[in-house]
């Protein structure tokens, strides 16, 4: 009974002592190793932790997929996401530090390729339907849920699912931005 | 409790604000255009065992568009399409509410121009080629009508129209596929060309 009495207080100062530790350090980068290996996108977010169970977030993505490029120029989608800049404000959920939910909402400031179907004149003076690509630009607003967990005090491991909807330019933008991921990050 | 109500209120927040898609998920390489009177069928007054029944189509590369001055290009606009495609059926009468497609096996079609297959039981898959020599997509099968009864021609395997022949280029790669809807005579309120074979 003594021995569980004092690996009960040695666990409760450990976890303590952790939680502790972990609150003093304010920032963190986080890679998604999901959207890599899915999607082809690189994924790097900082994290600045503000007391009081809030956090700003600042995401970017740049995507390089063959798979997500051969459907575009096979006309299975419409549109290529290229890039993403996505500032978040993150709540937890949770009252433990190294592990919780937290919920975020985001803006997104995103961009890509847009395929459309247009009708061109040859060297003929004859009409014709060719495909023709142009940039487009778009702001999105949304929100995700997601839990983290801290090994060792400092790494992290996050999972994130959350939807955002573009706004202003829908005609050639996707109508969804999704953030779903698993990332791996260091707290410091 | 708090947080689970929390994240619920999120989640319902989430999918309402997600809404609908509007453009992603479907095939962009797609134009469609409406050409009328792309395909005859060879009617004949009365039919006997033995004759034939023809459908002819003939597609102009060079093609005038509603709402534009100028033609337009088929070939160019599919990458050089090798043909344009379309289905029909005709079947013959088996009993009061029965009808069975008639066999156009080689032995009983005459291929003047185009390609066609016999997709036993189900259609016949018609491919108008293009003739570099006429400058057109050309097609003309005739079917052997082999014994007497009521018969049935329509155009469209699970199609919905009931007055068109629906064409769709024979694209390869990333090259747009031209959908054309070329509307069609003889055809009852129904789809259906009947005639009886004596």
């Amino acid at each position: 009974m003594k021995k569980i009495i004092i690996l009960f207080l040695f666990t409760t100062l450990y976890v303590n002592a952790q939680e502790s530790s972990i609150s003093a350090k304010k920032n963190e980068f986080r890679v998604d190793v999901f959207s890599a290996i899915a999607f082809g996108r690189i994924s790097v977010s900082y994290e600045r932790f503000l007391g009081k169970n809030f956090s700003v977030n600042l995401n970017t993505n740049f995507s390089n997929s063959n798979k997500i490029q051969n459907e575009f120029d096979g006309g299975s989608r419409n549109n290529l996401s290229k890039y993403e800049f996505n500032p978040s404000i993150r709540y937890a959920l949770s009252k433990g530090k190294s592990s919780y939910y937290f919920a975020e909402i985001f803006a997104s400031a995103n961009g890509g390729d847009y395929k459309e179907i247009i009708r061109a004149i040859d060297e003929n003076g004859n009409g014709y339907y060719t495909t023709q690509v142009s940039k487009y630009t778009d702001f999105a607003l949304g929100g995700g849920l997601g839990y983290k967990m801290y090994f060792k005090r400092a790494y992290a491991v996050e999972l994130l699912v959350g939807f955002g909807k573009n706004l202003t330019n829908t005609i050639k933008s996707p109508d969804i931005i999704s953030r779903v991921g698993i990332n791996l990050g260091y707290r410091f | 409790m708090k947080t689970v109500k929390l994240a619920a209120i999120f989640v319902l927040f989430l999918i309402t604000f997600m809404g609908c898609n509007t453009n992603d998920n479907s095939f962009y390489n797609e134009e469609y255009l409406n050409i009328p009177n792309l395909t005859q069928i060879q009617t004949q007054p009365s039919y006997a065992v033995g004759d034939y029944l023809y459908i002819n189509s003939t597609i102009n590369r060079l093609q005038s568009e509603s709402g534009q001055n100028t033609l337009l290009d088929l070939r160019k606009s599919t990458g050089n399409a090798t043909s344009f495609d379309f289905t029909y059926l005709i079947e013959k009468q088996i009993d009061a509410n029965n009808w069975a497609l008639v066999d156009a096996s080689p032995a009983n079609i005459i291929l003047s121009t185009g390609g066609f297959t016999y997709e036993t039981g189900n259609f016949y898959n018609a491919n108008a080629i293009f003739n570099p020599i006429s400058d057109k997509y050309e097609f003309r099968v005739g079917i052997k009508l082999t014994s007497a009864g009521n018969y049935r021609l329509s155009f469209g395997y699970n199609s919905s129209s009931t007055d068109s022949v629906e064409y769709r280029s024979n694209s390869v790669g990333n090259n747009l596929f031209m959908n054309i809807n070329s509307t069609i005579s003889n055809l009852d309120s129904v789809g259906y060309y009947n005639f009886t074979v004596n």
